[in-house]
C-alpha cells in the first residue's frame, strides 16, 4: 500500500526506511546443596538500528530527510535462589540477586532542500545497577506471606524503590483469598 | 486480576529509548530529563473450586500511576549543545510566539483506576464454559487539562464461551462472545458505542491420525464494530473500522509418508529489480514431511499424493532462492546477500511476484 510517513510525498518509490533487531542471549543455571540452592546466571546482548529516507519534493528542490537510531544493550543478572526451612510448620524460602545493564543509543538525522539541517549525530549512554530479594514464607500449609524489593540506580534517571507484598490464605482445600500490593517503576528506556 | 485497562490505555505507554534522547532538529525534540512511570496497585482477589468442575473468582483493584508518558506539541528555542529549551506550549493552532514547534515526550500525566472482576470456569465430560464480567472506572489527569476519563477506557466487559463435543472427544463445537461497554475515542468527543460480537468454531482433536482442522468464523452476525482511535497531529480518521464476519480455515497435517507440499507465495516484492523473463525453479525433493522456509515469504502447505514444488517468477529471484533437503526437513532458503530491497524500484513493474505450486 503507498503511504506517505512523516508527511513525506504520498507513494514516492524513493521514501524508504528499514528496521534491524539482533540479540544474544546465554544463561547457566546450576543446584548444589540436594537442590536445596540454585544458582542463575545470565548474560544478554540486544541491538537495534533503524534509519529512513523521506523523500519530500522531486529535484530540482530535491528535498529529503534522514534518519537513523541505534541502541545496543548489553548486561547481565546473577541469582541465587534457596529453600531456607522446609518440611515444617513454617518453611521459608527466597531469592537474592542483582543484574546490571548498560545502554548505549546514537541518532541521526540530516534534512535537505527545504532546510539545511545536520548531519545530526547525538550519542547517549546509560546504566543500570539493581539489586533485589524476596522471601516467601509459609505457616501451617496454608498461609504464604511475601514481601520482595527492587532497588534500581540509574546514570540517568531518578533512582527507585518498588516493593511488593503478598499474602494467600488457603482458608479450606476449596478456597482461597488473595492479597496484593505492589508499586513498579518503568524507566523510559526500558 | 490484572488492571489492563489502565496504563496501556490511558496515555501510559512503554517508551523506546528514543523517546529520551532522540531529536532531529526539525520535530522532535528530546527529554533526557524524562522521568520513570510509576505504578501502584492494590489487589484483594478470592478463589472458590466448587467440586472438580466449578470454579469461580472475584477480584477487586485498585491503581495509581504518576508520571505518565505523553507526547506534547510545544515550543524550544534554539538548539543549544545539541539540547532542545523548552521554552512554552503550542497556541491552539499549533504555532509558537517564542522559539519553534516540535513533539516531545514528557511526564505529563497521572491515572487512577479502580475495578472489580468475576468469573467462572465449568469443566465436565467434555464440555467446557467460562464467564468473565469486569467492571472499572479511570480517571486521568494531563498537565494544564482537566481530570476524565481517558480514551478507549470502557466501564464493562464482558466475555464467555463454550465448547460442546459433538463426536467423542474429537470434534467441538465452540461458541464464544464479547461485548465491550461504550468509550470514548479520539477526539473523546466521538463515542463508540457499546457492542457485542459472537464467534463459532469447529475444531478436530486427533480426529485422525494424521489430520486436524480448526474452522472458525468471526463476529458470526457480522456487527459493526469500531476501534478508538491513535491521536496524531492530524488524523482523519475518528474511529477505526475492524473486521465484520470473516472465516478461517486451518488444516493441519501431521508427519506421514503420503505428505506433499503445495506453497503458495503471497507476496514477492523483496528483490524490487526485476528482468521482467519469468523462470521456474523446480524441486526434486521427496519423501519429506516437514518444510522450513527461511525466507521472509508466506506459505502454505497442504497434503496431497506426491511430492513436487516449484517455484515460478522473475528469474532475478531463482539466483537468490534455492531448495535443500536435510532428511525429512526440506528447506527453502534465501541467500544472505541477496535480500537487498533497492531503492527507487517499481517492483509491482518488473516484478512477477513469486509463486509456489505443485502439480500432482
Amino acid at each position: 500500500m503507498p503511504t506517505a510517513p512523516y508527511g513525506s510525498r504520498f507513494d514516492s518509490p524513493d521514501t524508504r526506511s528499514a528496521t534491524q533487531r539482533g540479540f544474544v542471549d546465554a544463561r547457566f543455571q546450576r543446584r548444589f546443596l540436594n537442590d536445596r540452592l540454585q544458582l542463575t546466571v545470565r548474560g544478554f546482548f540486544d541491538g537495534y538500528g533503524y534509519q529512513d529516507f523521506l523523500r519530500y519534493d522531486s529535484p530540482p528542490i530535491g528535498a529529503y530527510g534522514l534518519d537513523g537510531g541505534y541502541a545496543w544493550w548489553s548486561g547481565g543478572e546473577a541469582r541465587l535462589a534457596g529453600d531456607i526451612l522446609r518440611g515444617g510448620v513454617f518453611e521459608l524460602s527466597g531469592f537474592v540477586g542483582a543484574d546490571a545493564l548498560s545502554l548505549q543509543t546514537t541518532s541521526e538525522a540530516l534534512t535537505r532542500g527545504y532546510a539545511q539541517i545536520g548531519p545530526l549525530r547525538i550519542p547517549t549512554q546509560e546504566a543500570r545497577l539493581s539489586g533485589f530479594a524476596q522471601v516467601e514464607a509459609t505457616i501451617a500449609h496454608n498461609v504464604l506471606f511475601i514481601a520482595g524489593a527492587r532497588e534500581a540506580w540509574s546514570s540517568q534517571f531518578k533512582d527507585g524503590f518498588n516493593p511488593r507484598l503478598a499474602a494467600i490464605w488457603r482458608v479450606t482445600a476449596d478456597d482461597a483469598i488473595k492479597l496484593l500490593f505492589n508499586r513498579w517503576l518503568l524507566f523510559p528506556s526500558t | 486480576m490484572t488492571p489492563s485497562n489502565s496504563c496501556s490505555t490511558a496515555g501510559c505507554f512503554f517508551p523506546p529509548p528514543n523517546d529520551a534522547f532522540f531529536r532531529d532538529g526539525v520535530s522532535i525534540a528530546a527529554n533526557p530529563a524524562l522521568k520513570a512511570e510509576s505504578s501502584t496497585v492494590v489487589e484483594l482477589n478470592y478463589r472458590r473450586s466448587i467440586g472438580e468442575w466449578l470454579s469461580a473468582q472475584a477480584g477487586v483493584y485498585y491503581q495509581n500511576a504518576e508520571n505518565v508518558v505523553q507526547q506534547r506539541n510545544a515550543c524550544f528555542a534554539a538548539s543549544q549543545n545539541n539540547q532542545d529549551v523548552f521554552v512554552g506550549l503550542q497556541d491552539d493552532s499549533g504555532a509558537c510566539t517564542t522559539g519553534v514547534p516540535r513533539v516531545q515526550a514528557a511526564n505529563l500525566g497521572s491515572l487512577r483506576s479502580i475495578g472489580g472482576e468475576l468469573g467462572a470456569q465449568l469443566n465436565r465430560r467434555g464440555f467446557s464454559a467460562y464467564a468473565q464480567v469486569t467492571v472499572q472506572g479511570t480517571l486521568e489527569r494531563f498537565v494544564g487539562e482537566p481530570e476524565e476519563e481517558p480514551e478507549n477506557s470502557p466501564r464493562w466487559l464482558v466475555m464467555a464461551g463454550g465448547a460442546v463435543p459433538l463426536y467423542k472427544q474429537n470434534l467441538f463445537l465452540s461458541l464464544e462472545v464479547e461485548a465491550i461497554g461504550e468509550r470514548r475515542s479520539d477526539p473523546r468527543s466521538v463515542i463508540i458505542p457499546a457492542f457485542a460480537v459472537v464467534d463459532a468454531g469447529l475444531a478436530s482433536v486427533k480426529l485422525t491420525e494424521h489430520f486436524d482442522f480448526q474452522a472458525k468464523v468471526q463476529n458470526l452476525f457480522d456487527t459493526p464494530v469500531y476501534g478508538p482511535a491513535i491521536a496524531e497531529d492530524i488524523s482523519p480518521i475518528a474511529r477505526v473500522p475492524q473486521a465484520r464476519r470473516t472465516f478461517f480455515l486451518l488444516l493441519r497435517g501431521f508427519a506421514m509418508r503420503r505428505f506433499l507440499p503445495l506453497i503458495l507465495c503471497a507476496s514477492g516484492c523483496l528483490y524490487s529489480e526485476g528482468s521482467g523473463h519469468q523462470s521456474t525453479l523446480t524441486s526434486n525433493a521427496t519423501g519429506f514431511d516437514t518444510v522450513v522456509v527461511e525466507a521472509p515469504i508466506d506459505v502454505s502447505v497442504i497434503a496431497g499424493d506426491n511430492f513436487s514444488a516449484q517455484l515460478t517468477g522473475d528469474d532475478n529471484l531463482q539466483k537468490i532462492y534455492s531448495f535443500d533437503q536435510e532428511g525429512a526437513v526440506l528447506y527453502v532458503r534465501q541467500h544472505d546477500d541477496a535480500y537487498l530491497p533497492r531503492l527507487g524500484a517499481d517492483c509491482d513493474r518488473t516484478l512477477a511476484n513469486p509463486r509456489w505450486h505443485r502439480q500432482s
